[in-house]
């Protein structure tokens, strides 16, 4: 079939042994790629099996279609693997050279398994496999360990450490949530650097590059603006207003402290590869260097945190950055310290949260999240989670439909997977089909890849992105049907975990008002219900 | 009444607010056409006085109302 290499490589860490993995059509055209096709890997590899850092657990990078292509932002790649912060699914998704690299080295998918004896890199030139001591590289930030001629993901010191939030960073970029980092480390696996010729045929070359001109176009326009002009740190001030920007582990809905935090120097603005939005602003640190900052991160170690102190802001982004560890569980594991007060952490401590984020890169106590922390000094209701995932900066007592998004979340509070935001932002009524349209236009979204900040330029997604499928791979998927499949799978997953609907929840602190706790779990049986019966 | 300017509707006006005679929210966005003439009425959305979001342009206004306009775009 065209658009895939039909393989996927099998790395199996202990053995220091590769062999490739045939990928039948029918799979292909069912789970498409990126999480789709991660998930079922991971799934079959025996991931929902074994605990998340167990040498057995499989890690999967799996590419799509689009990759390679020059269709506007398709250089994307997931990563998929059981969690060790939730214990359920977990799919990451990153940008960049290093899916471009990975798909021209010959594969759909790379999944590692197995445990090295030492801390080694894993090098895939061209189909062939090698593996390389990579002791030399310890302690070293992602960006530190490329090696030439090639594309690299690496972990950093928080992986190393098993930090339960530690990323996988690759071209700058990070696959961030749910503790891919640490399954990495788990396998002392520090990098993997891949390359290759290979490239696949496509069934219209083309329509091919007709279609990417007509969406480079539509991505100049002003459904991109936002992104392009200001990025997502636009937010801050506009949920500010709305009341809806979490503040001081989630007590308030509104920071006094967002007027200073905002005007942040901006140095450059970069794009991942094979992409024309650039939605990647550079701000100038109190250093003179520049740090991409995007509004999450900037909710998560400024408001979340109590502290207005925009320099600061940047500087502990950066530093997060070089840690390799997730800033939302970073920030989210912080805030309920600083409740507590925990280690003598306060709002609005600066000095104390460089020195808890570098604890965190060090295995301490903060390296295990805000779950298990509120857990251990008995406070549980102040971690600010769902599945042991710290909610991201969308304050859910005024976003209704993204309570229950996060509530449901099959990788916890998760405001990607769900995107159920958009119909908070919108005129339309509340309604659970909706939001479950919604998950499934997302899922495909991260199964073909493409960027979520392109969706608002397509007039029909479900028919455009057929299409997109269609001429590079020659077959015309029904996104809104594998969507849901993709869904479903995950559900399925997160069973063979041991997920049940009590999972399905939300903090205490954020229920009241019109949404009580009985009305929440008569909405997460509604949705349960509309999914599996309408499927 | 008062539009409140956020995210791009902001950077276009080159300022956070502006003051406009309009009863309706089709004359608060016919307003905001003429301050702003670069910006695509398409992809904003508006919340009245930061309560709802209204999109009907013959709602009426009072006059001490304020419509804040934001991006139809929230991802973030």
């Amino acid at each position: 079939m065209r658009g895939y290499h039909g393989r996927y490589l099998r790395i199996d860490l202990s053995a220091r042994r590769a062999e490739e993995v045939a990928l039948a059509d029918a799979t292909l055209q069912q789970w498409i790629g990126g999480v789709g096709l991660g998930t079922w890997i991971c799934r079959e590899e025996g991931g929902a099996r074994c605990d998340a850092l167990s040498p057995r657990a499989p890690l999967v990078f799996a590419l799509s279609p689009l990759v390679g292509t020059p269709l506007t932002t398709s250089a994307k790649f997931a990563v998929v693997a059981r969690s060790p912060l939730t214990g359920f699914l977990s799919d990451a998704i990153s940008s960049s050279h290093f899916a471009i690299a990975a798909k021209r080295a010959g594969y759909d998918a790379i999944a590692v398994a197995g445990r090295a004896e030492g801390w080694t890199r894993v090098v895939v030139d061209d189909g062939a496999v090698r593996f390389e001591d990579a002791e030399g590289a310890w302690g070293r930030a992602a960006a530190e360990c490329g090696i030439d001629g090639h594309r690299t993901a690496a972990i950093g010191p928080a992986g190393e450490a098993l930090c339960l939030f530690a990323t996988i960073s690759n071209d700058g970029r990070h696959a961030g949530r749910g503790g891919l980092g640490a399954v990495m480390g788990s396998k002392r696996l520090k990098a993997i650097s891949v390359r290759g010729t290979k490239q696949v045929a496509v069934a219209d070359p083309r329509g091919v590059v007709e279609e990417a001109r007509r969406l480079s176009a539509l991505s100049f326009g002003p459904a991109t603006a936002k992104y392009r002009e200001l990025g997502t740190v636009a937010n801050l001030l506009a949920f500010n207003r709305l009341n809806m920007l979490p503040t001081r582990n989630f007590a308030e809905g509104s920071f006094g402290g967002a007027e200073a935090l905002d005007g942040m120097k901006r140095k450059a603005r970069e794009s991942c590869a094979a992409c024309t939005i650039g939605c990647e602003h550079i701000f100038e640190m109190p250093s003179g260097e520049g740090v991409r900052l995007e509004y999450e991160t900037l909710f998560a170690l400024g408001p979340g945190l109590g502290i207005d102190d925009r320099g600061f802001v940047l500087s502990a982004a950066a530093l997060c950055d070089r840690l390799g560890i997730d800033t939302i569980s970073a920030g989210g594991t912080i805030a309920c310290a600083m409740e507590a007060g925990f280690g003598g952490l306060r709002f609005g401590d600066t000095a104390g949260v460089l020195r808890a984020l570098e604890s965190m890169a060090e295995g301490g106590p903060l390296s295990r999240g805000s779950k298990r922390l509120a857990e251990s000094i008995g406070r549980p209701e102040i971690a600010m989670h769902v599945k042991g995932l710290e909610i991201p900066g969308y304050d859910a007592r005024r976003l209704p439909a993204m309570a229950l998004g996060f509530a449901v979340g099959t990788r916890g509070a998760d405001h990607n997977r769900s995107s159920a935001y958009e119909l908070d932002f919108s005129t339309e009524a509340f309604d659970v089909g909706r939001i479950i349209e919604i998950e499934n236009r997302a899922a495909a979204m991260d199964s073909l890849i493409l960027c979520k900040f392109l969706r608002g330029v397509f007039a029909d997604f479900g028919r455009e992105g057929a299409r997109l499928v269609e001429l590079v791979a020659g077959f015309s998927p029904d996104l809104a049907a594998a969507g849901s499949a993709i869904c479903r799978l995950r559900r399925r997953f997160n069973a063979e975990c041991g997920w049940t609907p009590a999972d399905d929840t939300l903090p205490g602190r954020l229920l009241g008002g019109a949404m009580t706790r009985e009305r929440l779990t008569a909405l997460v049986a509604q949705y349960h219900a509309v999914r599996h019966g309408a499927g | 009444m008062r539009l409140e300017l956020y995210g791009i509707a902001r950077l276009r006006a080159g300022r956070p607010a502006l003051d406009v005679d309009a009863a309706s929210v089709g004359e608060a966005l016919e307003a905001l056409r003429r301050a702003c003439p670069g910006l695509d009425p398409g992809h904003l959305l508006l919340s009245l006085n930061g309560e709802r979001f209204v999109s009907d342009p013959a709602l009426r206004l009072a006059p001490g109302d304020t419509l804040v306009v934001l991006n139809a775009e929230a991802g973030g």
